[in-house]
């Protein structure tokens, strides 16, 4: 067990700390330190771009497309640098995190080809098309449906059916899409995934308001949309295996990226808690502590988690590591509120949130999605303790 | 960066796992418990002399195995598991610790070979105005260590263990909530003269100490991860079994999810003392608030999961015959020894930086 870092690898972090700083106190300064979805998304799809033509965008990648086959540990450096630096949230994510790595481990020669380069370069946004209306928690449930037919230029998919919860689907030029391709099919028998071009009459887009005011999320509507019939991954009714996959990248280096970023909420408040005399108060005190404990439990469980990415069984922080940030992100959003006091609950003249409001607010979805508690608690139970299954209808 | 186990390391974890299995049943951990000087000789002796555990920490040179801390963490963990009396803490983290902070090699050759052979049990005492209460492991002790902090942190080694030393010093056995720990008072007696080895003082002797108490906390932390893991692991366990309403009450979501954050709990302590650990060899300087994270950490996850062992045990669960009233009490000594884990968290608010003083 070793925590430092080679010296090859310290010169790497300098490398990609002074390519940021160069960048965000230039000609991207403007969007430096943004951290909600949607502000300034076309200055951050810039921003994408510029990540991209650099090769920072996808470092892990292979470099045929457009990576620089990084290794884990230069993934954890750019991930922390890449926070460090109070670079903007990345616009990319849906496409370098979940679509290409789900199409490199998944997709076809031609697919790789025609997608990977063009995700890495940040030319191509992308969303993801999982829940429904009546498919959160019990995701199998899909009731969106695709059926193959004749179209002007030979066979394509034709997509019915409403997506709920989309992030950042209004920014999107694709979309990864489970849907029912095998009709009376149930569960995840006969779900296919499908990579469908968001630009096009067949697509409804309707932001939902949340409870911050914002709107981060979407409905996506398919009102007979379309896609070619060679832009589904994997086989057709073997969807579920390749969403499956999809899921599991999730658990990886950006869990550390994510960390930078609360340990940089977290300085925040501290320097509030000294500005306004709350740092004085004993309980505020317990709880900045204790909110440290849990920051560096986390560190230090990602680091676990990366260790054994080849191991092939999951091992223990990787069940419990989505409910105990979820849960400690939330305690974070009501510990600000305290050391901000009644000036926390004050918004802008148009409802607009402070950073750390914002934060309080926002934390509430954060242990509903990606698997809620109550389906976290399930899998830890049953698959990580060995529980008997609950009778299910 | 590399953040797995070695072979190594994992062969130790085995080896104490076989010990624990060979001489700390239910009934071997009840019978140290009632013994005169807190731990079984023969368990301490499997431990210390036939396993090496008590020179995990000392270095070659002296006999012992020079190991890491990290490597001692695996053995505290493993051993927690077990609430086997013994006195592996005081003897082979703190005293070792202790010994090789001071720049004194007469010291260290002269008894970290003895500890490292598994020769004596040490304990280490901190004095104010002549008392140190709640100290670990005193009344079995072979060596005394004090630590006058009242007097210019003025540290005396006494051979021999109290009995040696009647005239000097006094010590006390406690009879405290958690039996599988031995608590003794030390004192001083007035106008006596300690007849031992001066070992220094100053900033000094205070360093050596503060960092035998936060290495302390590390394995301390260790031992309350295995513990609650086997709070954890036994309760499964029943749950399992117990049949209620026709099925097994670990097939109730109510009953699954309380276990669910039990491993929630765990994981991160485990995660947190393992990162202390490493750390301490290569960011020394962070020492005071890694312990302070390891231990708080560890000990509210224990906290936790032996109050949750009696919850799902139902009434089995209150009874004296069965092991978890021994962790639910386990749990508590954790939480205030050498320090109460507020004070611990108080180090770590003072390191982040927050002021203490009301602003005016």
């Amino acid at each position: 067990m070793k925590l430092s870092f080679t010296a090859s690898q310290e010169t790497f972090r300098t490398e990609i700390s002074e390519w940021l700083e160069t960048r965000l106190t230039g000609a991207f300064s403007d969007i430096r330190g943004v951290t909600s979805q949607t502000a300034a998304a076309q200055r951050r799809i810039l921003w994408e771009q510029e990540l991209g033509r650099a090769r920072w965008s996808a470092i892990g990648w292979p470099e045929e497309y457009g990576g620089r086959a990084a290794d884990l540990a230069e993934q954890v450096i750019f991930a922390e640098e890449y926070a460090r630096a109070r670079a903007p949230g990345r616009l990319g994510h849906m496409g370098v995190e979940l679509a290409g790595p789900t199409i490199l481990a998944f997709g076809s020669n031609d697919q790789k080809q025609r997608f990977l380069p063009s995700i890495s370069a940040g030319q191509e946004m992308w969303c993801q098309g999982y829940s429904e209306p009546n498919a959160g928690s019990d995701l199998a449930n899909v009731n969106t449906k695709a059926r193959l037919q004749e179209g002007p230029s030979g066979k394509q998919w034709v997509i019915e059916g409403q997506k709920i919860w989309t992030s950042l689907a209004q920014f999107a030029d694709w979309c990864f899409v489970i849907c029912r391709t095998e009709p009376a099919s149930q569960g995840r028998h006969g779900l296919s995934y499908l990579l469908v071009p968001m630009h096009q009459p067949g697509i409804d887009i309707r932001p939902i308001r949340q409870m911050t005011g914002e709107s981060d999320f979407n409905e996506v509507f398919f009102d007979k949309a379309v896609t070619a019939e060679e832009n589904i991954v994997g086989e057709p009714g073997k969807g579920w295996q390749v969403a499956m996959g999809t899921l599991s990248f999730e658990r990886g280096v950006s869990t550390l990226a994510q960390q930078m970023h609360f340990r940089n909420e977290l300085s925040e408040i501290i320097a509030l808690a000294n500005a306004n005399g709350k740092s004085s108060e004993p309980l505020i005190r317990q709880r900045i502590a204790k909110a440290w404990r849990g920051l560096q439990s986390m560190r230090a469980s990602a680091l676990r988690m990366l260790s054994h990415t080849d191991a092939g069984t999951l091992t223990g922080p990787q069940f419990t590591y989505k409910i105990f940030w979820a849960s400690w992100h939330q305690q974070l959003g009501e510990l600000a509120m305290d050391v901000m006091g009644k000036d926390g609950e004050m918004t802008g003249s148009d409802y607009q949130l402070s950073d750390l409001t914002r934060l309080f607010l926002f934390s509430r979805a954060d242990t509903i999605y990606a698997g809620t508690n109550q389906i976290q608690r399930n899998l830890i139970a049953e698959r990580a303790l060995g529980l008997p299954k609950e009778p299910r209808g | 960066m590399q953040f797995e186990f070695t072979q190594e390391q994992t062969m130790i974890r085995e080896m104490v796992l076989d010990f624990s299995r060979d001489h700390a049943s239910s009934q071997q951990i009840r019978q140290a418990m009632a013994t005169e000087q807190g731990y079984d000789q023969k368990s301490w002796h499997a431990m210390s002399v036939d396993l090496g555990l008590a020179g995990l920490l000392v270095p070659v040179e002296f006999g012992g195995q020079g190991l890491e801390l990290i490597d001692t963490v695996l053995v505290f963990e493993q051993l927690g598991g077990r609430l086997l009396p013994s006195p592996l803490l005081e003897t082979a983290v703190m005293a070792v610790t202790l010994m090789t902070s001071l720049a004194d090699e007469a010291l260290q050759r002269k008894w970290l070979p003895r500890i490292a052979a598994g020769d004596c049990a040490v304990a280490f005492a901190r004095l104010d105005n002549g008392v140190a209460e709640y100290v670990i492991g005193a009344q079995g002790a072979d060596v005394l260590i004090l630590c006058e902090d009242d007097n210019n942190h003025q540290l005396t080694i006494l051979d021999g263990g109290p009995g040696h030393h009647h005239g000097a010093i006094k010590v006390s056995r406690l009879t405290m909530l958690d039996q599988t720990r031995s608590m003794s008072r030390v004192e001083m007696l007035p106008a006596q003269k300690l007849n031992g080895y001066q070992a220094g003082k100053g900033s000094l002797a205070a360093a050596a100490a503060n960092r035998a108490h936060q290495f302390s906390h590390i394995a301390l932390a260790a031992e309350a991860v295995g513990a609650a893991q086997s709070c954890l692991d036994m309760t499964v366990d029943y749950v399992k079994e117990r049949h209620q309403f026709g099925r097994a009450i670990g097939s109730f979501q109510a009953v699954k999810h309380q276990l669910a954050d039990m491993m929630v709990d765990i994981e991160a302590a485990r995660s947190a003392v393992y990162f202390s650990a490493c750390s301490v060899s290569e960011n020394p300087a962070q020492l005071p608030e890694m312990a302070s994270l390891a231990r708080v950490q560890a000990s509210e996850a224990l906290t936790h999961c032996a109050a949750e062992m009696i919850q799902l045990h139902g009434g089995i669960g209150f009874t004296w015959e069965h092991d978890a009233h021994l962790y639910f009490k386990r749990a508590r000594s954790t939480a205030t020894l050498l320090q109460t884990n507020s004070e611990l968290d108080e180090i770590i608010a003072e390191q982040l930086g927050l002021n203490s003083q009301v602003a005016s």
